[in-house]
């Protein structure tokens, strides 16, 4: 619990050095019709290298706006960023993300979706070609190479964006609800297999999701968010082994933990149980 | 590849094509029955066999006349591209452009192209230039509007993913708003390549010295109504002829565009 909450305090998370992402004191407005919308309030956290941090939250949260100002794709209103201990002021290309829709160009074969990353960042294609096509086959779409995204199912096309992220070899991942548009049984098999991809390739990940079981078997640490104004209810460390595998979700330690996140999220109001019972 | 090849037709889909043809061929048929029983002149109404003997009589007048309003149609459509299409990547790249011309533009519309053509003769003459500028007043909007929708509708997350790669606008531009544009672009195309004839023809029809509407009218003159309506039938021949071309340029894309693959899978063979 005493780690828990030094992880949680502000002030011990800024001052940790190795952090591959430090946020400090992050808040963000949004001007829009409806008046002034507060998305995120004041969030600071840090995130250490090769962790596997996780962002649970209701819709609306801001954990995708929080995701978007880590990134550099989105000004923050307050606060500050640093990746890799460089502040953030545009766009940061030290990075892969994901999203929820696997963005593949429909004109471009699953290769040359992948190599995209490449030709963009003025890479080797040649050199990288090797690269994509073994990256390919560990996620099992080695055949499906020269195939078109609309060849694929869903699942395959997300498989190649978490590659296409993975291509130019980048330190940290940012996974913006990457799963959320696949049914469940895909989406179970596509955690297990990306969280061991991501340990192999010794990535630090952030990774976005609404689902507290998903969060809990994936990750390190679940940073748990509040509904709007999104801010920082509680970060949990995940007490389980760094091997991953189904029959964790058996464990009393699993239920342990989910059910503790389902507890804060009723105390927020999130979760409700059906009146009268 | 998965599924058949999209020029490969399937036998309900040949029935089909037949199905066209047959409907076709009963039309005229009733239409010279009709001609021939109720005793209808000839110069109001033509039996089909009577336009037929017109065009054979008429073969080389006709193609000299066709192939002037075909030049006419390619030069106005041709400038409604070379002018459209960078004018779209302004409005979609400047916002200026955006603001400010293409309202402007979007109006510009309510005025009939068509009641141009006598202030264009009056400026310019007996000339082919009024009639290519008819053709390419009347064609240039639908190239404009489906240029600026298909750059513009790029996801905003697709653009964001482009950023964070580090992607100048010149590589957003190539390598994902002009191939995603293209299916659309395509589209409006065909409509403007079916608007530039009738811009051609109504710019002769204004005044002229050849071409297929100065043929026209030369022919209503004489009450050669069967010539009047060979350059009908010319004059839609063209159209099919070119609708489809641009058609094929669609399919050709289609190889490396999936897109426009798709877009016109939906919408038939070439779409419509």
């Amino acid at each position: 619990m005493t780690e828990v909450l030094r992880l949680t305090d502000p002030a011990g998370a800024a001052e940790r050095s190795d952090a591959a992402v430090s946020v400090r004191g992050v808040s963000k407005h949004f001007r829009s019709r409806q008046g002034d919308v507060h998305a995120v309030d004041d969030v600071s956290l840090a995130i250490g290298r090769g962790e596997f941090v996780s962002i649970v939250g209701p819709s609306g949260c801001g954990k995708s706006t929080l995701l978007n100002m880590i990134a550099g794709l989105l000004p923050t209103t307050e606060g500050a960023i640093e990746v890799a201990g460089r502040p953030v002021t545009g766009p940061v290309h030290e990075l892969g993300i994901v999203f929820q829709q696997h963005l593949l160009l429909a004109w471009r074969t699953i290769l040359n979706n992948v190599l995209l990353q490449i030709e963009v960042r003025r890479l080797d294609r040649a050199r990288y070609t090797e690269r994509a096509k073994n990256l390919l086959g560990r996620v099992g779409l080695a055949e499906f190479a020269d195939r078109f995204p609309d060849e694929l199912s869903g699942g395959m096309n997300q498989r190649a964006a978490i590659v296409r992220a993975l291509i130019h070899d980048p330190e940290l991942l940012l996974m913006d609800e990457p799963f959320g548009a696949l049914d469940a049984i895909t989406r179970d098999q596509m955690g297990l297999d990306f969280h061991a991809l991501s340990r192999q390739e010794g990535k630090t990940v952030l990774f976005i999701t609404h689902s507290i079981s998903e969060a809990v078997f994936l990750s390190n640490r679940v940073v748990v968010m509040s509904p709007r104004p999104g801010r920082i209810e509680e970060i949990v460390l995940v007490e389980l082994p760094r091997e991953r595998h189904f029959a964790i979700r058996d464990e009393p330690e699993f239920a342990r933990h989910t059910r503790h996140i389902r507890r804060l999220f009723e105390r927020m109001g999130v979760l409700k149980e059906r009146h009268g019972a | 590849m998965s599924g058949p090849h999209p020029l490969a037709f399937s036998a309900v889909e040949a029935l089909d094509r037949f199905a066209v043809v047959i409907t076709l061929a009963v039309v005229l048929l009733v239409w010279e029955l009709a001609v021939d029983l109720a005793g209808i002149p000839r110069y109001v109404l033509p039996a089909p066999s009577d336009i037929w003997a017109s065009m054979v009589a008429h073969a080389g007048s006709l193609l000299g006349h066709s192939w002037v309003t075909l030049l006419e149609t390619l030069a106005g459509f041709g400038v409604s591209l070379a002018i459209g299409i960078p004018l779209a990547v302004l409005i979609v790249y400047s916002r200026i452009f955006d603001r400010i011309l293409y309202p402007i533009l979007v109006a510009s519309q309510a005025v009939p192209k068509v009641a141009l053509a006598p202030i264009l003769l009056v400026a310019l003459g007996y000339s082919v230039l009024p009639k290519i500028i008819v053709a390419f007043l009347i064609a240039f909007f639908p190239v404009v509007v489906n240029t600026v929708t298909g750059l513009a509708s790029v996801d905003r997350d697709t653009l964001n993913l482009m950023r964070s790669m580090g992607a100048s606008k010149m590589d957003v531009f190539l390598k994902v708003r002009f191939p995603h544009a293209v299916p659309s672009m395509i589209a409006g195309f065909k409509v403007a390549i079916a608007l530039a004839v009738v811009g051609a023809v109504v710019g002769e029809f204004v005044g002229s010295r050849s071409g297929l509407g100065y043929y026209m009218l030369l022919a209503t003159g004489n009450f050669d109504t069967p010539l009047v309506f060979a350059c009908v039938v010319c004059l839609t021949v063209m159209g099919i002829v070119l609708f489809y071309t641009v058609g094929l340029l669609e399919l050709a894309l289609a190889r490396w565009n999936r897109a426009a693959l798709r877009a016109s899978e939906t919408a038939g063979a070439f779409g419509s």
